[in-house]
């Protein structure tokens, strides 16, 4: 193991893969500094980009995105009191304050030196803990394969929305896109309605690059406003940098903030580790009552969780070929496009992709250190003046020449656009959007340990029950459908009984 | 958000049932999988619409409302977007993607003109030298490169 660690790290170090992993982070802490843009619609338009790249570049680039947005996000929710990304509005808490003191700067290092923190901490729990999982996992047989898909595909559309009837519809509704084409066993054609564009099935990456980037892209017209009025503030902004932390003063922050953020990466549907981990700095500082005024520490552990659980999320993602969000979702189509197949064998077949990806998160995160301190935050933050109304264009041209360039088709476009709508209403309605990618993504795989299953025990369908490993599948499966059913009834409870409070106290 | 979730749960019902319906002459085990996705979306939309008509008070918050001033600007993007797509094809990618960008640019208030074009010749200028001479895709066959001969 520590062999092949050693090796794709000297792998690593090539001049395409160097240059690839300073683009993507460079590009991460720009789209990560845009409002409504961020990770998801970065990595979702990059994919078609590394079609004529090799592995290791592509998978440099990606990983270099993922992290610099992490830290992206940071500079307008420290400058403009304005989260770049979900996971920055903790960091308007205390970032904020920071500046207004004229500390701007001293906090834009500060938060950069967290995230690099973080986030090489995360990727190296992914290089230790990734592979004993792969080596546990490599003994499952299909029914136990069929399983994890299944328990991937409940955790997803369970925990990442807030409603678990809408995620497990976005999940099947996923998992039947999934089944468009030529079966894999039987060779019959299934929903094609005789196009013989679908006979291969619907292409991952039209479909990602359609409900990841269309929607957001679109939607950036609500934004508009908030932009036009960042822009115009960033001149008055004064960016000196100084140093206002020492280690000594934030390592509380950063153990706790790490701690949190990879345990919430591992377990996929907590979007509040931010919250928590900031409440728990606060809880073992030594000053918690200068929380929310300018601390240090609570800046810290804000941006160290952003970034703590980016490499993390990709242990199931790698291991079991079970995302857990919706980045990990599109690094699994990223594998699937660079013609790898995510799960236990890749860490037995190619060690050197799946390590070397890893070595990536690590020096990507490493590299947030000199290109996301001060003076390139002060670069990146002229992003924001950007105008909407040429971004939004220029993002679509982006998305469709890429989604062609994939497969050298229109009809993939067509599909992006499509889906793009489909994405579109989903969110108005509620509905979630990485169950579907989700579904797309395992369906087939799933299906298929299904019916492989089914057929080595002649049709029996306790082969899939009456496995100990299937059993303890079943329960967790069980347990994380019942989980938010649980929530729910607690809410209603609580809404229930304020009521009855509120009744009596009108009463009197 | 009682009629979102009802309009929604009768429209997922009725994609459903088509997907089952659709499925049943698959045989040798093909129209197993779609079916019993199907079946699984069927009844949670019906869950979906006992909950919005019996139970509203369970629905989970939602996304706030829209304005409707942003609802038509959002309708107008994709409309264009679908255009856009469209017209790729007759077009060409650079001819398309350029008046694409000039036209959003415009329609969506931008009054920069020296931005507007420069931005969309040079942007999409580069990203097809990009595709054509680095990734070696060809773009679609185009109008304005046709004219100049490239």
């Amino acid at each position: 193991m520590f062999h092949d660690i050693f090796t794709a790290l000297i792998e690593m170090m090539t001049i395409g893969t160097i240059v690839a992993m300073i683009a993507g982070t460079c590009l991460g802490i720009c789209l990560g500094a845009l409002p409504g843009i961020g990770a998801t619609l970065g990595i979702a338009l990059a994919i078609p980009f590394t079609y004529g790249m090799g592995p290791l570049p592509a998978l440099a680039l990606l990983a270099g995105i993922h992290n610099g947005s992490s830290q992206g996000g940071a500079i307008p929710a420290i400058l403009l009191n304005m989260p770049g990304t979900p996971g920055a509005i903790v960091t308007t808490w205390d970032g904020h304050p920071l500046a207004q003191q004229g500390k701007a700067g001293g906090a834009i290092n500060l938060s950069a030196m967290s995230c690099a923190v973080g986030g090489s901490l995360s990727a190296l729990s992914l290089i230790l803990l990734a592979p004993p999982l792969a080596k546990v996992a490599l003994a499952f047989g299909p029914p136990e394969i069929f399983w994890v898909n299944v328990f991937g595909i409940a955790t997803v559309a369970a925990l990442l929305g807030n409603d678990l009837l809408k995620g497990f519809i976005a999940a099947c509704f996923g998992l039947l896109i999934g089944t468009i084409g030529l079966d894999n066993v039987s060779g019959h054609e299934r929903y094609t309605f005789g196009m013989l564009e679908l006979v291969n099935g619907v292409a991952t990456v039209a479909v990602m690059v359609g409900m990841f980037s269309l929607p957001p892209a679109w939607n950036l017209v609500r934004h508009a406003r908030k932009r036009q009025s960042a822009a115009a503030s960033i001149n008055k902004i004064r960016i000196v940098s100084e140093k206002i932390w020492t280690i000594a003063g934030v390592w509380r922050a950063w153990s706790v903030a790490s701690f949190i953020g990879i345990i919430n990466g591992i377990l996929p549907g907590s979007a509040i580790a931010s919250f928590i981990a900031y409440n728990e700095a606060k809880r073992v500082s030594k000053n918690p009552e200068k929380f929310g005024k300018g601390s240090i520490e609570g800046l810290a552990a804000a941006e160290c969780v952003n970034a703590a659980d980016n490499a993390s999320a990709l242990i199931p993602t790698l291991t079991l070929g079970v995302p857990g969000s919706n980045v990990a979702a599109l690094m699994l189509g990223a594998l699937l496009i660079q013609g790898f197949q995510p799960g236990p064998q890749l860490f037995r077949d190619a060690p050197n992709i799946v390590y070397g990806y890893s070595w990536a998160l690590v020096i990507t995160a490493l590299l947030l250190v000199p290109l996301g301190g001060a003076l390139a935050s002060r670069i990146f933050a002229n992003v924001l003046r950007i105008p909407t109304t040429l971004l939004l264009p220029l993002i679509i041209v982006i998305a469709s020449a890429g989604v062609f360039a994939s497969q050298n088709s229109m009809f993939d476009v067509y599909v992006a656009a499509f889906f793009g709508v489909v994405g579109l209403a989903m969110i108005r309605f509620d509905f979630p959007i990485a169950p579907v990618i989700i579904g797309l993504v395992l369906g087939a795989k799933a299906e298929f340990n299904l019916r492989v299953s089914l057929m080595m025990s002649a049709g029996d369908y306790g082969i899939l029950i009456f496995r100990p490993i299937c059993i303890i599948l079943i329960i967790l499966t069980i347990l994380i459908v019942t989980f938010p059913l649980y929530r729910a009834y607690q809410d209603w409870r609580k809404r229930r009984e304020s009521g009855g409070e509120r009744q009596v106290s009108a009463e009197q | 958000m009682i009629a979102k979730d009802t309009v929604s749960s009768v429209v997922v019902f009725f994609f459903s049932l088509g997907a089952f319906v659709l499925a049943q002459n698959y045989g040798g085990g093909a129209e197993l999988f779609p079916r019993g996705l199907a079946v699984i979306m069927m009844i949670a939309a019906a869950g979906m619409f006992l909950r919005a008509v019996f139970w509203p008070a369970a629905i989970p918050e939602g996304t706030p409302k829209m304005e409707r001033s942003e609802r038509d600007v959002i309708t107008f993007c994709v409309i264009a977007t679908i255009g856009y797509v469209a017209l790729i094809v007759p077009l060409g990618f650079v001819t398309a993607s350029v008046a694409f960008v000039i036209v959003m640019s415009y329609a969506l208030g931008m009054r920069n003109h020296l931005v507007i074009w420069l931005t969309a010749f040079c942007f999409v200028g580069a990203l097809y030298y990009l595709f054509a001479h680095v990734f070696h895709t060809p773009l679609p066959r185009d109008l304005i490169l046709e004219l100049f001969g490239i």
